[in-house]
């Protein structure tokens, strides 16, 4: 035999375990990068899972508070419109401001018209209405009137038409006949603010027939014209 | 030597095979799926793929962002990759649960989004808001050419044509929405009721509840600045930002009356008169200003003036033409004069003060 056949026959073994070892560890490699980056794959299709479905929870919470904030809305506005004669009107109750204490009728009167100029509506008509049951000198046509228009534009037209009614039925005097005269008008507005064409007519016809020669009948009546 | 060689073809022929494992993978990567951040550093997204987003639907780009931050494309397929200037498709879900993201818009306003904070990015022209807030808080700062933006919640919607807001929800159990406005102002509306908004100025806030049995926002209130920093610190707002809105806010609370109202404080006789004097007073600047009154020493300049040309007229060429058109009137003095006569005055009344 041959020396070089016997050497080969010797080392053949270890050759081919050493081969074997090989290609072994290279497939036993491939095999753990791959279950790596199955693993990464899965792991990033599990927090795309996980966005959506968070998507959907959020989804679904933000659908039945939207739900619940329009049954809301509803039902406070079908309620509000049966208190104040509109869907948006505001209640006392629902203003959150607390007059100060430190001032007396006179201050807070003040405070109060300064509120009405500024159109700081809610302020004003809560001044104005602790002032107007504390002293009995405010109760005039002029202060029901001026509280009228802050109901009005507070959208109350229940509470705005009760104090444009408290100052028509006040006595008549030379002071206080252009708020009356002005109350009228305002009654007209309500009236267009509900609606009410009938009671619009009246008011201007009251206005006209009470005070036809005041600067606010003027504005209604214009002096004949052909419209 | 045949074997050997065989051997060793084998062993490179299985190396370097790709498996089967490996052609599934290849055929996952035709789907794209982007990384997500879930450290908390700015550029932890190495893992990502880029996403084939079409430009047209494009509502943002992102700016920066740091820790939990998850942006989901609309059709809930991947996340987008997590870096700067990254494009934002419209209907985008973004949440940041313990982390803070800001994006521009592509409307032009800037969107800061705090922690706790689901939203989804819309476009401009096909929906009634550009932010939809699901929960959480955002700082928006729209500039006067970015036209009306709007935030949305499941209760209320602010609408800013210039300002700077933070908008939040879902801040308690009950469903409520509030609107704070840092710097110039924002109209805020229950989405339910529209007819109706509250214009909110800087330094105001409003909350839109239905506690009070209102469906409308409550009248804005001043802000506490103590109350404000917090929000700051989470949206990570501007420097200069946050410290104007405390001025802004600083100077609100101060102003406890709206009216500097003088007239007010007389009796109702002049009532009449007061709204007149409050309507020049309250006059805007862009409106013409009235002519200011003439003050004292323009008037008795005018007046010296006046009786000059009437001497001229009525007595000219005379020495003393004021004895003889107004003959009843006390000479004027001259300073040299009139200093006498107040010395002599004041020596008078010395002599009158001792016993």
């Amino acid at each position: 035999m041959d020396y070089r056949a016997l050497i080969f026959k010797k080392i053949s073994p270890w050759i081919a375990s050493w081969a074997a070892a090989t290609s072994g560890f290279y497939h036993h490699t491939q095999e753990k990068v791959n279950h790596l980056r199955e693993l990464d794959e899965k792991y990033a299709q599990l927090a795309v899972q996980n966005a959506a479905l968070k998507e959907e929870f959020e989804a679904l919470k933000f659908a039945k508070e939207s739900k619940s904030a329009a049954d809301g809305t509803r039902a406070f506005a079908k309620r509000l419109s049966q208190d104040t004669g509109m869907r948006t009107g505001r209640s006392i109750a629902s203003f959150n401001y607390k007059i100060p204490t430190d001032l007396s009728s006179t201050q807070l009167y003040i405070l109060g018209m300064s509120y009405f100029l500024a159109h700081d509506d809610e302020k004003a008509a809560v001044i104005l209405s602790s002032v107007m049951s504390l002293d009995g000198s405010y109760r005039t046509a002029k202060n029901y009137m001026i509280s009228g228009v802050i109901w009005y534009r507070l959208d109350n037209m229940a509470q705005s038409d009760q104090n444009l009614d408290l100052a028509i039925k006040l006595e008549t005097t030379p002071e206080s006949e252009r708020y009356q005269a002005q109350a009228r008008l305002w009654k007209a507005l309500v009236a267009k603010r509900l609606k009410s064409d009938d009671q619009i007519q009246f008011w201007l016809k009251q206005l006209l027939d009470h005070h036809p020669h005041l600067t606010e009948t003027g504005w209604v009546n214009l002096g004949g014209e052909e419209p | 030597m045949k074997a050997t060689v065989f051997l060793l073809m084998s062993v490179v022929f299985f190396g370097a095979r790709p498996n089967q494992s490996w052609a599934q993978n290849e055929k996952h990567l035709d789907h794209p799926i982007d990384d997500q951040s879930h450290g908390k550093n700015e550029n932890n997204g190495s893992h990502s793929k880029k996403t084939t987003t079409d430009e047209k639907n494009i509502c943002g780009a992102l700016e920066v962002f740091e820790g939990d931050v998850q942006i989901l494309n609309p059709t809930k397929t991947h996340l987008i990759e997590l870096r700067r200037k990254a494009p934002v498709p419209c209907g985008s879900w973004i949440s940041s649960n313990e982390g803070w993201v800001h994006l521009k818009h592509s409307a032009g306003p800037t969107v800061n989004l705090g922690p706790g904070t689901y939203a989804q990015l819309l476009p401009s022209s096909h929906s009634k808001e550009q932010v939809i807030l699901f929960r959480g808080q955002v700082y928006l700062d729209v500039n006067s050419g970015d036209g009306e933006f709007k935030v949305g919640s499941a209760m209320g919607r602010a609408r800013i044509g210039r300002g700077k807001v933070i908008y939040l929800t879902g801040y308690s159990e009950k469903t409520s929405a509030q609107l704070v406005v840092l710097a110039d102002f924002a109209t805020f509306e229950n989405r339910f009721q529209e007819t109706k908004k509250v214009r909110v100025s800087e330094g105001e806030m409003s909350e839109l509840s239905f506690d009070l049995l209102r469906v409308m926002p409550k009248e804005p209130t001043p802000i506490s600045v103590a109350a404000l920093k917090p929000k700051f610190f989470d949206l990570h707002v501007d420097e200069k930002v946050q410290a104007q809105a405390i001025s802004l806010a600083t100077h609100r609370q101060e102003r406890v009356v709206l009216v500097h109202d003088e007239g007010a404080n007389q009796e109702s006789d002049e009532d009449e008169e007061a709204p007149k004097k409050n309507k020049a007073q309250n006059r805007s600047l862009a409106s013409s200003e009235s002519k200011s009154p003439k003050s004292e020493s323009e008037i008795t300049r005018d007046q010296a003036l006046l009786e000059k040309k009437l001497e001229e007229k009525l007595a000219p060429g005379v020495s003393d033409p004021e004895t003889l058109i107004y003959p009843g009137r006390k000479p004027k003095l001259t300073r040299k004069e009139r200093a006498e006569r107040k010395k002599l005055l004041e020596q008078i009344k010395q002599f009158q003060a001792e016993p």
